[in-house]
């Protein structure tokens, strides 16, 4: 009996062997789980190695009761709206980008049914927008609040809300934190305007802060996915 | 303690090759014993001799055991327009089409970033080097039809567009094959056929 997955994208994929490919899934219903594709890279399974491909919605049936499935079948899911046309290749790299922090976030085998359509939103996005910053901030704030640490984006940690002009530092166990007075330098710390905190709550950007707003979600991933580079940055030139 | 005979060691050898497991292995060490010895002695000294000296073009980086490659060094290929491939096999793919004229670069991989193989790895700083003294005027990215190699693709063409604004940057047409019916090709192939139509000339 197979089974069946109803919505999924492809995160990464890696050679195995002559003709497999195991692929990193994120779906709808199990979360984040890996498949091998016996075979996909035969001659006669040139359709199939063109449907598994990132940034694409699929279905899929797969057998198999450990840990890495085995994939029966793969299709397009229908009713998507990105259906068969290819990412723009500007957006590519984002879309690498948003891959490696699901990769590096997400256990395995623990569902997460809202961060998913998030995600499927950004990927729609990514293939529509220019605005691609905007998309990857939107996404970041939704998968710090699936992780559980998002702070409060409008108000600090003595519980004032947060004013446009005044400036912050992060504070890890509690949330923004107002500066007052002189402050004392210290490498440690990084300032943010209240501008750039408040429109990651709010979903739109300032252009003047956008580049500090990406610094407080920076900033704030760090705690989960550590201090090693990532790796999908390195295709900005 | 029993040593590994001579035999065992050379079936284990036997199995570096691709696609060849343990039974492949000991037919063709037999094989090569019961009755072509000479041939075997043959492919030895040339194995060992290809290992040692191969190595990669300084230019494109193909395998080559001189410093610059045959390809690079013939002064008749045209020079202002580069075909940026894979890898090794692809140059032998275009070079037997014999429709392209002008010189390869190499990329020994496509980005992938995610496994850890970055622009650096794939040889952009030697291109950046070669495109620098503006010699070539074109360049056709010829890496394969997936999302890695759509990302390599862009990747090169903002690196060229950076060093010269003025080069072209064309990629491999894709769409349906010769003798291929509509009816059996798949629908992401169909889709992007009819993005990227032809019109015809009458």
């Amino acid at each position: 009996m197979n089974n069946q997955i109803t919505s999924c994208f492809v995160l990464h994929s890696r050679s195995y062997k002559e003709t497999s490919l195991i692929a990193d899934l994120f779906s709808l219903e199990f979360g984040r789980f890996s498949v091998i594709a016996n075979g996909i890279k035969r001659k006669n399974a040139q359709a199939q190695r063109a449907i598994l491909q990132p940034f694409r919605l699929l279905k899929l049936e797969y057998r198999g009761r450990s840990e890495l499935k085995t994939l029966c079948s793969v299709d397009v899911v229908v009713e998507s709206k990105f259906l068969y046309r290819p990412m723009p290749s500007k957006a590519i790299a984002c879309g690498y980008y948003v891959n490696e922090l699901l990769l590096r976030t997400l256990q395995l085998g623990q569902e997460f049914p809202w961060l998913f359509d998030e995600y499927r939103a950004s990927v729609e996005q990514l293939h529509n927008t220019q605005d691609l910053a905007h998309v990857l901030r939107n996404f970041e704030v939704s998968l710090l609040s699936e992780l559980g640490i998002a702070p409060d984006w409008f108000s600090d940690i003595s519980g004032e809300p947060i004013e446009n002009l005044a400036n912050y530092v992060f504070n890890i166990d509690h949330g923004f934190e107002k500066i007052t007075g002189p402050y004392l330098f210290n490498s440690d710390y990084k300032i943010f305007p209240g501008q750039a905190i408040t429109d990651l709550g709010h979903g739109y950007f300032h252009s003047d802060t956008a580049k500090m707003s990406q610094q407080v979600t920076q900033l704030l991933l760090r705690q989960v996915i550590g201090h090693k580079p990532l790796e999908s940055r390195k295709l900005w030139i | 303690m029993q040593s590994i005979s001579l035999l065992n060691q050379l079936i284990d050898a036997l199995k570096c090759l691709p696609g060849v497991g343990n039974k492949s292995a000991q037919r063709m060490a037999y094989q090569l014993l019961d009755s072509n010895r000479q041939g075997a002695i043959q492919l030895s000294n040339i194995l060992k001799e290809a290992m040692e000296n191969i190595g990669n073009c300084s230019v494109c980086r193909d395998y080559s055991e001189q410093a610059v490659c045959q390809l690079c060094a013939n002064t008749r290929r045209d020079a202002s327009t580069l075909c940026i491939v894979e890898s090794p096999s692809d140059v032998l793919a275009i070079e037997s089409t014999a429709s392209f004229h002008g010189l390869f670069f190499v990329l020994l991989g496509q980005l992938s970033p995610l496994d850890g193989i970055g622009p650096e790895e794939i040889g952009m700083s030697v291109l950046a080097n070669k495109l620098s003294d503006g010699v070539v005027k074109e360049i056709i990215v010829a890496t394969s039809s997936t999302i890695e190699g759509e990302a390599t693709a862009h990747y090169i063409a903002q690196l060229a567009h950076k060093n010269d604004p003025n080069i072209k940057v064309t990629r491999l047409a894709q769409g349906v094959p010769l003798g291929g019916e509509l009816g059996y090709l798949d629908q992401s192939t169909l889709a992007l056929s009819i993005a990227n139509r032809n019109t015809l000339d009458f």
